[in-house]
């Protein structure tokens, strides 16, 4: 079975999917760490551990969706780590780098199962899985730690004793578990029954911590006793482990996020109704509910700020979650190119929005990619030319304001400028007289299809990237700078908003095209007929309110098919008798849209101030109602102005 | 209402076994993530059915049924194994250990709430 096709499970696809993703992330995690051991030194037993853990569990997924192959591949490698595992692991180079693809390979895996794609095929990487030499005991370096070192830790007993009220209150196993990981080492976790059959939880915790510490965190239920002169047990594989990975992770649909939006949304109208009733209010003589409410009112808008806030701050990811994912990539793309190069991450702890960071990840890999296969040479090449034979490549991100900043950097061999401009004159890009800064061999460099390069390699294709990179950072409204030395290296800095801008609009059909109206310039959608309309000249106005107003209609700006009859809502912006009505057939609804800037000069028009996308990709323009309205209502206003005052 | 503790490390997977029991009789379902968590959800509520995973981390299933076995209070309850890990010696080791049924992953769903409702609905015969 190739996809997830029984209806059984196609609730759960989406959790199934979530936690793959988490288990791979943990797997690639372990097996970086077991890559910087290069073979030569024991692989940590809790590393070891969470590996067979996750291979175990995700191997149970697969199965239970009915994904054999990706089972039995999973599978083959457990058994390959299980056979190797002992006290002190031992995996040797040739085999980190068979696990490595396989890990590759999984991922892609699942990324089929995802897309409902042909499974990847396995069964090469399985046969050599099997033909791993699982006998390392010879190449085991002696290195055990002495199990009876001398230390300064005291230990210490704690029971916990559950009950339904201390669950209620939030204490429990899991809670007492993660208090004692902060209080110490726990060095083994035991339920014991008294003589009425009521379980209680014993700890054996090892700590450097005075007891004054931690009794002051110990909540009710949890009672301790210290032990005296016990030498600390040796860890012993079989009993329970001390190793238990906590995750602070709570993932959250981004849908129900959208709703917690919506919320607050709504809040900030309820305020602005409460405020109008103060302002009612204020005309009687009930000072003091007056006082009280605002009182309230006040307090609301702190409240509503600062749910906004949080509710914002939830979106937010630290880029070393991606950084993590990029470093597995990168590993391998190093090792594809067959040059010597360090990377070197920073700014792990930048935050950035979910949204941008998963738009902007590809490109900035893809630039990654550049510098290793590109940007830095080959080591005879840096020796000839007086540098380190190792290159140095760089992932900076760093915020600042209300943006992010991430750097790539590499002491490659700089952009090659006089080839850059050479071809781009070839091809009528520029002048032989035009200015050529950073800036212009930038913009040259990221036109489609623009390469100085002949040859396209494994690692990043012919051309294309670049491109595509600044298109990425235009959509998101960031921008992007270069700065080349011939010979120094390269540096692009992209510059990226913290988090997207999400306005409210109407969404209205015209003809057959769909625009959006931010909400913000709207105050009244109203219905009319074509029998409403007053023709002034060759103008057409409502009566509206104690005014008349001009109907401007959105089919005509956009030369558009006319309609002459039935009924049409119109938006009506601005009040009393600066108002303007813009006509259109129909409001489709009220979204919440993400806007993105348009530059393309083919697509700016004036009016226009920028697009997005609804659902189904489709791309939907929206409207800037104060520059329509001055640019097609001037000479209406011309006429009007006489009439109506 | 009967009561249905789910022990397995994988949420994802938790999920799947309560859904596979959507078509038996309503019961209550509590979950837990470990083998302490299990234990600590049987000092809280009285279960008619465990169903149980072998590998977990802070404390193997096999530890979790040998606890409940050796238990006056729990002793009887049903507990299902159901793991990834099919081979006969750990089969052979879950029924010497006291399991009542010992099941692997992958399962058919059908199969499995039938087996589940036969235990919780009908005076069960310990397999052998």
């Amino acid at each position: 079975m190739n996809e997830i096709s029984d209806k059984f499970f196609e609730d759960l696809a989406d959790d199934f999917f979530a936690e793959c993703d988490e288990l791979l992330a943990l797997i690639k995690q372990r097996m970086l760490s077991i890559d910087q051991l290069r073979g030569k030194e024991h692989v940590p037993r809790p590393v070891m551990e969470d590996l067979l853990r996750s291979c175990h569990t995700l191997k149970g997924l697969t199965g239970m969706v009915g994904a054999e192959e990706v089972m039995r591949f999973i599978h083959t490698i457990e058994t390959y780590l299980k056979s190797v595992y002992t006290g002190d692991t031992l995996i040797p180079e040739k085999a980190t780098d068979i696990l490595f693809k396989s890990v590759n390979l999984i991922e892609k895996q699942v990324d089929a199962l995802r897309n409902k794609e042909a499974i990847p095929d396995s069964s090469s990487m399985i046969a050599e899985i099997e033909n791993l030499n699982t006998d390392v005991t010879g190449e085991k370096e002696l290195r055990q730690e002495d199990p009876h070192a001398v230390s300064q830790e005291s230990q210490w007993k704690f029971t916990f004793t559950p009950s339904a009220l201390l669950f209620e209150k939030g204490i429990n196993i899991n809670e007492i578990r993660s208090l004692l990981q902060k209080t110490g080492r726990i060095i083994s976790s035991m339920p014991t029954t008294d003589e009425g059959g009521r379980i209680s939880f014993v700890f054996l915790v090892s700590t450097d911590k005075p007891e004054a510490e931690f009794s002051r965190i110990m909540p009710e239920g949890v009672s301790y006793e210290a032990v005296n002169d016990n030498p600390l047990p040796a860890d012993d594989p079989s009993k329970m482990s001390q190793s238990i990975v906590q995750k602070n992770v709570v993932r959250v649909d981004l849908t129900r996020l959208e709703d917690i939006m919506r919320t607050i949304g709504d809040l900030v109208i309820s305020r602005s109704r409460l405020q109008d009733q103060i302002r009612h209010f204020d005309q009687g003589n009930v000072f003091q509910q007056v006082t009280t409410l605002q009182d309230l009112n006040n307090m609301m808008e702190r409240q509503i700020r600062e749910l906004r806030e949080s509710v914002m701050k939830l979106r937010l990811i630290p880029t070393g979650e991606v950084f993590e994912r990029m470093r597995f990539v990168v590993r391998d793309l190093i090792r594809e190119s067959g040059k010597s190069i360090t990377i070197d991450f920073s700014g792990w702890e930048t935050m950035i929005d979910k949204s941008v960071m998963e738009k902007i990840s590809d490109p900035l890999l893809h630039m990654v990619r550049n510098a290793v296969s590109h940007g830095i040479e080959p080591k005879e090449e840096r020796i000839a030319a007086g540098k380190p034979a190792e290159g140095k490549l760089s992932l900076r991100s760093s915020a600042l304001g209300s943006s992010v900043f991430f750097e790539v950097e590499d002491d490659g061999k700089g952009i090659d400028r006089d080839r850059v401009l050479e071809k781009a004159l070839r091809l009528n890009l520029i002048k032989p007289d035009d200015v050529t800064n950073d800036a212009v061999i930038l913009d040259l460099i990221c036109m489609p299809g623009f390469t100085t390069k002949e040859h396209s390699d494994l690692a990043s294709g012919r051309g294309i990237g670049m491109d595509v990179v600044k298109s990425a950072v235009r959509e998101l409204g960031g921008s992007m700078e270069m700065q080349s030395e011939k010979g120094r290296g390269t540096k692009f800095i992209l510059q990226l908003p913290l988090t997207l801008s999400i306005v409210d609009a109407l969404i209205v059909k015209v003809d057959k095209h769909i625009l959006a109206v931010p909400l913000p310039v709207v105050n009244e959608v109203i219905s009319i007929s074509a029998g409403d309309l007053v023709k002034v000249d060759e103008y057409e106005m409502i009566n509206y309110r104690d005014t008349v107003i001009p109907i401007y209609r959105l089919e005509d700006y956009f030369n558009l098919k006319r309609r002459k009859e039935g009924s049409f809502d119109v938006i009506v912006t601005g009040s009393g008798r600066s108002g303007t009505g813009i006509a259109a057939d129909k409001i489709i609804g009220q979204r919440e849209i993400v806007i993105r800037s348009l530059d393309d000069p083919l697509v700016k028009v004036e009016g226009v101030s920028g697009a997005t996308e609804l659902g189904e990709g489709k791309i939907v323009l929206i409207l800037d109602i104060p520059a329509l309205i001055r640019s097609a209502g001037k000479k209406l206003r011309s006429v009007i102005t006489p009439q109506t005052t | 209402m009967k009561r249905i503790l789910v022990v397995d490390d994988s949420p994802t997977m938790r999920r799947m076994i309560i859904t596979s029991l959507r078509d038996i009789p309503p019961a209550q379902y509590e979950q837990a993530g470990s083998g302490l968590e299990a234990i600590e959800k049987m000092a809280l509520y009285r279960f008619d059915l465990i169903i149980l995973d072998l590998n977990m981390p802070d404390m193997h299933g096999m530890e979790v049924l040998h606890f409940i076995r050796r238990h006056d209070l729990y002793k009887d309850i049903p507990v299902v194994i159901l793991t990834t890990k099919g081979d006969e010696s750990t089969r052979m080791s879950a029924i010497e250990a006291g399991a009542t049924l010992f099941s692997t992953k992958p399962y058919e769903p059908k199969d499995f709430a039938g087996n589940i409702k036969n235990l919780l609905y009908s005076d069960y015969v310990k397999y052998e």
